[in-house]
């Protein structure tokens, strides 16, 4: 479980801003405004926490229950996944090991 | 506007250096632009409709051919430039000193009593004596602790053009010059606005380089900048530097970037539009994290500063690797 199956590729950089974080593709010039909570789940992305940790980070910042907050970082991976930003070896929604968490 | 880097040699080491990263990619045998491509950058920018040639380094007067290629750019009816630290070979003195002020200015970088170096100063004094109103002066702002009270009795003594063009050090895309934070900013701009009141006395303009922005001034005391403010915010856009081999670059601080060649058919507006192009995505940043909230900024009065300084603020790595 402990393996890191989330990278960010080389040619994506970011920085934190007042309200997000703010992405670029320095290949192709697209650019993204990451809002919280979304920017939240980038922002332990880049902290090394694994996918299945942060649904619990995210509830409480949120006020979510463990639902909820795994549907947000579970959109997030897939749409960032789809953006080319990150790498994922694991399928989408399936990240989440549940008897982990317990 | 395009600068032409006629040399990447220079007789003085500043530490601010925004040309670093171009410099050290050359070896001596390719440091002085040859004439034929001087010859083709007349061109070019007759072609585009620019009237200026800026001859920059480096130190351009130390170019073997510097006073032929005044020469040249003057019967061709330019204004001629010279970005010079004015510690100049003797010839390009004797040169410069029968050029017209009305056609020829020399902005002269001053070096900063912080960097001890009264030799060199005095060296700079002689030349400011001998062109007299050929000569603005400059200033690059690279610590939090230059005071800039001792440009104005230069322009008094020596006669030079009632002017001064104020210089940030901006952080090249290697970061390895030494710059001026943007965190230091405000303490800086209490320094403009003390030199702007003293040298209003003396009928003395001050002008801006690239890369300042308005939250540097406090908010009371905007007012007091009038005209002055307007140059501040709005101004990093692509200069479009011309290094001795032929080779476009946005912009000195960003070397690294992107390059783009001088050809026969090289036209400045269409080289800008590639280079703004490449630049897009960093608009929509600023030099600081707050700057995304700011009016200013949201209202494009302001850009937010240096564009190296933002593209440095990016990472790609895992925060605590």
């Amino acid at each position: 479980m402990k393996d890191k199956n989330i990278t960010f590729l080389p040619h994506i950089l970011w920085t934190v801003e007042l309200q997000g974080i703010f992405v670029v593709d320095k290949q192709t010039g697209n650019h993204y405004f990451l809002h919280y909570p979304e920017a939240a789940v980038w922002d332990l992305l880049s902290r090394k926490y694994f996918p299945e940790q942060i649904p619990p980070v995210i509830s409480a910042i949120e006020q979510v229950n463990l639902d909820a907050a795994t549907r947000i970082v579970s959109r997030c991976l897939m749409e960032w996944s789809g953006y080319g930003l990150i790498n994922t070896k694991n399928e989408y929604g399936k990240f989440i090991d549940h008897n982990h968490l317990q | 506007m395009a600068n032409l880097s006629i040399t990447t040699i220079c007789n003085k080491t500043c530490p601010y250096c925004f040309a670093e990263d171009s410099r050290t990619q050359y070896d001596k045998a390719n440091a002085f632009m040859p004439e034929e491509t001087f010859d083709r950058t007349l061109e070019f920018l007759e072609r585009s409709g620019i009237g200026q040639v800026r001859l920059l380094g480096g130190e351009p007067t130390i170019h073997p051919d510097f006073i032929k290629m005044v020469d040249k750019a003057l019967e061709r009816k330019f204004h001629v430039l010279i970005f010079s630290n004015g510690l100049m070979p003797r010839k390009a003195i004797e040169r410069l000193a029968k050029a017209d002020p009305e056609t020829t200015t020399i902005l002269l970088n001053t070096i900063h009593p912080l960097e001890e170096d009264p030799k060199r100063m005095k060296k700079q004094q002689k030349t400011m004596e001998i062109l007299g109103p050929r000569v603005m002066l400059g200033v690059n702002i690279y610590s939090r602790r230059q005071e800039l009270d001792y440009l104005i009795p230069y322009i008094l003594d020596y006669g030079l053009i009632r002017e001064i063009r104020l210089g940030v050090a901006h952080a090249v895309l290697s970061q390895k010059n030494v710059f001026l934070h943007p965190k230091f900013y405000r303490e800086i701009g209490q320094k403009i606005l003390s030199l702007h009141r003293k040298a209003r006395q003396h009928d003395i303009q001050i002008g801006f380089d690239c890369g300042f922005v308005p939250c540097m001034f406090p908010e009371e005391e905007l007012e007091e900048l009038g005209p002055l403010l307007e140059k501040t915010g709005n101004c990093c856009h692509p200069i479009l530097d011309l290094l001795p081999d032929g080779k476009f670059i946005s912009c000195y601080p960003l070397n690294n970037l992107h390059t783009l060649s001088l050809d026969d058919n090289s036209h400045a507006a269409e080289l800008t539009r590639q280079f703004s192009e490449k630049l897009e995505a960093y608009n929509n940043i600023g030099i600081y994290p707050h700057c995304t909230s700011c009016p200013l900024f949201q209202r494009s009065y302001c850009n937010g500063g240096c564009t190296a300084f933002k593209m440095n603020r990016l990472k790609n790595s895992f925060a605590y690797e």
